[in-house]
């Protein structure tokens, strides 16, 4: 025997018996928990896709400069959108992937942490509850934990979401945690505990920002409750209000950066998250959503906690079975596992909604409390907080069950049956085959990619050109998405890369296209080429993004997002009709690699992102129209060859131009036209320079609206170097910056920006001001700031919670040294 | 008045039945969802339970019928109504029970 072996053995390292004690139990279930998700992806690939968009893994440096750092989103039209709590996830992805260098083991290392920090959060949650309930039995304890534990991942909720998986999705982990960690900090008053649910919660902050709130108040508000009740009824424990006080406002210190800008977007009348919540007509379609989805869970499904493994669904009864055993066998009526099962029955309410035709209608007045909508999708939002409480009054009631086994074999016999039966069911989620899967209708294409090198430089090139102009992604989707198939035998199916990735606006498909998607697809099948490029050209769309690639249109997605009832109605039917296409509408190719091609727009029917408009269209409004074909209303416009023409609907016509005849067809002539130079410094802050401004104009911002687009005169004369000019010399386009904070980042925060009034919607979606020269105290030569004041609330916030943060971890360090000292 | 008690105190087992069968009748041959059957019945059952001074724990083991009927259903028709509404009365039951057991808990 080698010396090596004989200290190994000696020491106890290599002997299982030793290693499988019931203290090293938990360590290697977690242990092999970590392994898993390693094996699910090959090294190189990435699962990047899907609606919530996993581009983090994949570009996390760019993809915090470009969505995450700005009030306006990289997408389409530009509507203003507050990303920002993204931002500390994406920053520590980032750092991670300077270190790591790999998408592949980032993936991973996040898939693992979900599962071993899930489990482990449960596992202590039920060990610490069990503790209450007299036992001399640590190993089955032990047993009934870890079960509860490896229960709570098997669930549907747990493995089926994991693929394409949301940011949300990380509530599987972060429920029990924050369970856990609030649990304790109520049994010790430790403010340990609070000081790390803080830190996690601002580094995973996406979870705890709107985008998130169906997960948080499915969760946190029943989890506050339950460890209420649990601290004053069943261990009569005072609660520490005074400690909490301290805890909330360092929470909302540390989140403000992204809180408080989207407190103002909610409070901001008109605006989506505003209608959202508050709006009674929006309530109802909220409520026909509820009505439409309801049919679609059934009341078994969550009760029975399906398996998935189909030869094993009769098993599924196990799990109700054991906790009705468990309930019956709760002789000292031990309140813990009663509070348990309440909660268990609320949650399960919530998730199932069709208990009874009574429920329904109850669940329906619901949605009348404002902010309730969010749970439209109830199904999909209340589940996690199910089959959490499910989880624990599992483990509650197996131990009751273990513990009145006489015999400890019998105990640790039906505890492995019970685990064999867990894995057994969910060896789908454990061979990975759940969550590197194929996509529908494309049965040899997996979700998993490589990432294709030659896309990778398009993707550099884009991002030097020089015109502040938008990109049209062909070939165009039902929806928003794109797709890029790798170098492996998968694709990438998701929100398109390019506006995230670059920080030039792009249009992918129908939704990002409105309110012109109805007629660009009409046009598009009529092939009306002069119509599309005069359309494109309202967009501000300058260039054209092809990916001739025949495996994503030809012969491998014949269905979403190529769905031949929707979008191969209207656009060309295979990529020898999308080369056709492209020809007519581009210019010049400019960049060509492989499949990608990059071409412009005919400057003839471009109109950059600011313009004067030399004529005024009025139209009315059709309230039949859907927000996606609004501009039927008023394009194509055969009357004027003007390309500078300029869409205002009737009624804001006459509150703008009010001596003026806003007659519907009606046209406005402009006669006056000052030169303008412009320049981006970054997406939400641009300078337009005037020049011989003598009447009113209509200055035109190709930008979605938004009242928080406002505009500033300075003195300033001066302009930069000229990249491009339009219309002789009337339009000259500046070099672009991209600069984040600067000494000039506050300039306008004491101007006075021209007044609303002035501020109006003009081609269905953009910015336009009616300028006059009393506006600008009747200078000729002058510069306009044009910025999205909603930048500066997200700066503010942002100085605020870097503060907190400072403040925040000088505690942290005090709290460190003050247990040390006592240990 | 004390001869229906009396007569309930002496049918006990027949009525017992009776509770049990019409549940199982719900479960198993009524072919839709009716609240006004359901929750007649779940009424009903509870004023027994009340009378009869049934534990929580009787209430427990009347789960093992739903759970029964629901395991046999997976065998026999993995889709049909009888799982769902099974489903429904353990759901109820179980829901009884645990509320039974608060009360009776504080009670003492």
């Amino acid at each position: 025997m080698s010396p090596l072996f004989n200290f190994a053995t000696k020491s106890k390292l290599i002997d299982p018996m030793h290693f499988l004690k019931v203290k090293n139990l938990i360590a290697v279930v977690s242990l092999l928990l970590f392994i898993i998700p390693f094996f699910w992806l090959k090294p190189g690939e990435m699962d990047i896709g899907g609606d919530g968009g996993r581009l983090y893994f994949y570009d996390p440096l760019n993809q915090m400069k470009y969505l995450a750092s700005y009030y306006v989103s990289p997408f389409g039209t530009g509507t203003a959108a507050a990303n920002f709590a993204y931002l500390p996830f994406i920053a520590a992805l980032a750092i991670a992937k300077q270190i790591i260098g790999s998408s592949y083991v980032l993936i991973s290392v996040h898939n693992a942490i979900k599962i071993v920090v899930g489990f482990l959060a449960v596992y202590a949650i039920v060990k610490e509850l069990i503790g209450q309930i007299n036992t001399n039995s640590a190993l089955r304890v032990e047993f009934a934990s870890i079960i509860a534990g490896l229960f709570y991942l098997s669930t549907p909720a747990m493995t089926e979401n994991y693929v394409k998986a949301i940011p949300t999705h990380n509530q599987v982990f972060l429920n029990p945690l924050f369970f856990y960690l609030l649990l304790r900090f109520f049994i010790t008053r430790n403010m340990k505990y609070m000081w790390i649910a803080l830190m996690v919660s601002l580094v995973f902050s996406n979870n705890f920002s709107y985008a998130a709130a169906p997960p948080l108040f499915s969760f946190y508000p029943l989890a506050f409750l339950f460890i209420l009740f649990y601290s004053i009824f069943i261990r009569t424990i005072s609660i520490p209000w005074k400690k909490l006080l301290p805890v909330s406002l360092f929470f909302l210190g540390l989140h403000a950066f992204h809180l408080v800008p989207e407190i103002f977007e909610l409070i901001n009348p008109g605006s989506h998250t505003n209608t959202r919540v508050f709006n009674s007509e929006s309530v109802k379609e909220q409520i026909g959503y509820f009505y439409g989805v309801l049919r679609i869970p059934k009341v078994s499904f969550h009760l029975l906690s399906y398996s998935l493994t189909k030869q094993l669904r009769e098993g599924a009864i196990i799990v109700p079975f054991i906790i009705a055993v468990g309930l019956f066998l709760n002789r000292k009526r031990e309140k813990t596992i009663l509070l348990a099962a309440l909660f268990f029955l609320v949650t399960f309410f919530f998730v199932s909604a069709k208990i009874t035709n009574s429920t329904i209608k109850l669940y329906e007045w619901l949605f009348y409390i404002p902010g309730f909508t969010v749970f439209r999708n109830f199904y999909g939002q209340w589940q996690f907080a199910f089959y959490f409480f499910y989880a624990i009054l599992f483990g509650l009631s197996l131990f009751l069950i273990l513990s009145r086994m006489k015999s400890g074999a019998f105990a640790k016999a039906f505890s492995v049956i019970i685990v064999a039966y867990l894995t057994i069911s969910s060896w789908r989620f454990i061979d990975g085959s759940l969550v590197v899967s194929f996509y529908e209708g494309a049965t040899d294409v997996k979700n998993a990619v490589v990432m294709d090198p030659d896309y990778e430089e398009t993707l550099a090139f884009i991002r030097l050109l020089p015109v502040d102009g938008k990109i049209l992604i062909l070939p165009f989707t039902d929806s928003y998405m794109q797709v890029i198939y790798g170098l492996n035998d998968g694709a990438f199916i998701g929100h398109s890369t390019v506006g995230q990735l670059t920080g030039k606006k792009d249009f992918a498909g129908y939704a990002d296209i409105a309110p012109f998607s109805d007629i660009f697809w009409e046009l598009s099948k009529e092939k009306d080429y002069e119509a599309i490029k005069e359309l494109l050209g309202i967009l501000n769309i300058r260039y054209i993004f092809y990916n001739s690639d025949t495996r994503i249109y030809d012969t491998t997605f014949p269905g979403r997002p190529y769905s031949p009832s929707y979008v191969r109605k209207y656009m060309p039917p295979d990529q020898q009709g999308y080369k056709e296409f492209v020809e007519k509408l581009s210019a010049d190719r400019i960049f060509e690699q492989s499949h990608y091609s990059i071409s412009t727009i005919k400057d003839k029917s471009f109109l950059p992102h600011f313009y004067i408009a030399k004529e005024l269209f009025t139209y009315r409004d059709d309230p039949e129209l859907s927000s996606y074909g609004k501009a039927s209303a008023f394009f194509p416009n055969e009357k004027s060859d003007e390309i500078r023409a300029l869409y205002v609907d009737d009624s804001t016509c006459q509150t703008i131009f009010k001596q003026q005849n806003c007659d519907v067809a009606n046209t406005l002539k402009m006669n006056a036209a000052p030169r303008i130079h412009f320049a981006r410094i970054n997406p939400t802050k641009y300078k337009v320079n005037i020049f011989e401004s003598k009447e009113p104009y209509i200055l035109t911002f190709s930008e979605a609206f938004h009242r928080n687009w406002k505009v500033y005169t300075t003195d300033n004369k001066s302009r930069g170097e000229t990249t491009q000019t339009y219309f002789n010399g009337e339009v000259k386009e500046g070099k672009h910056k991209y600069i984040f904070l600067d000494t000039a980042t506050f300039e306008t925060l004491f101007m006075k920006s021209l007044p609303e009034t002035s501020h109006f919607i003009a081609n269905g979606y953009a910015n336009a001001w009616y300028i006059k020269p009393s506006d600008i105290e009747e200078k000729q030569d002058y510069e306009l700031i044009v910025e999205m004041t909603g930048q500066r609330i997200f700066f503010i916030s942002l100085v605020l919670s870097s503060i907190v943060f400072g403040i925040f971890i000088l505690w942290g360090v005090k709290l460190y040294l003050l247990g040390s000292k006592r240990a | 008045m004390k001869e229906i008690s009396l007569f309930f105190n002496k049918n006990k087992a027949a009525i017992n039945t009776l509770i049990l069968v019409v549940i199982i009748q719900d479960m198993l041959l009524i072919q839709y969802k009716s609240d006004l059957i359901t929750f007649t019945i779940l009424g009903l059952s509870i004023i027994f339970f009340k009378f009869y001074k049934f534990t929580s724990k009787t209430i427990f083991v009347l789960c093992s019928i739903p759970v029964s009927i629901i395991f046999f259903g997976f065998l026999i028709d993995p889709a049909s109504l009888v799982i769902e509404k099974a489903s429904i009365w353990l759901f109820l039951l179980m829901g009884t029970g645990i509320i039974w057991e608060i009360i009776n808990t504080d009670a003492e």
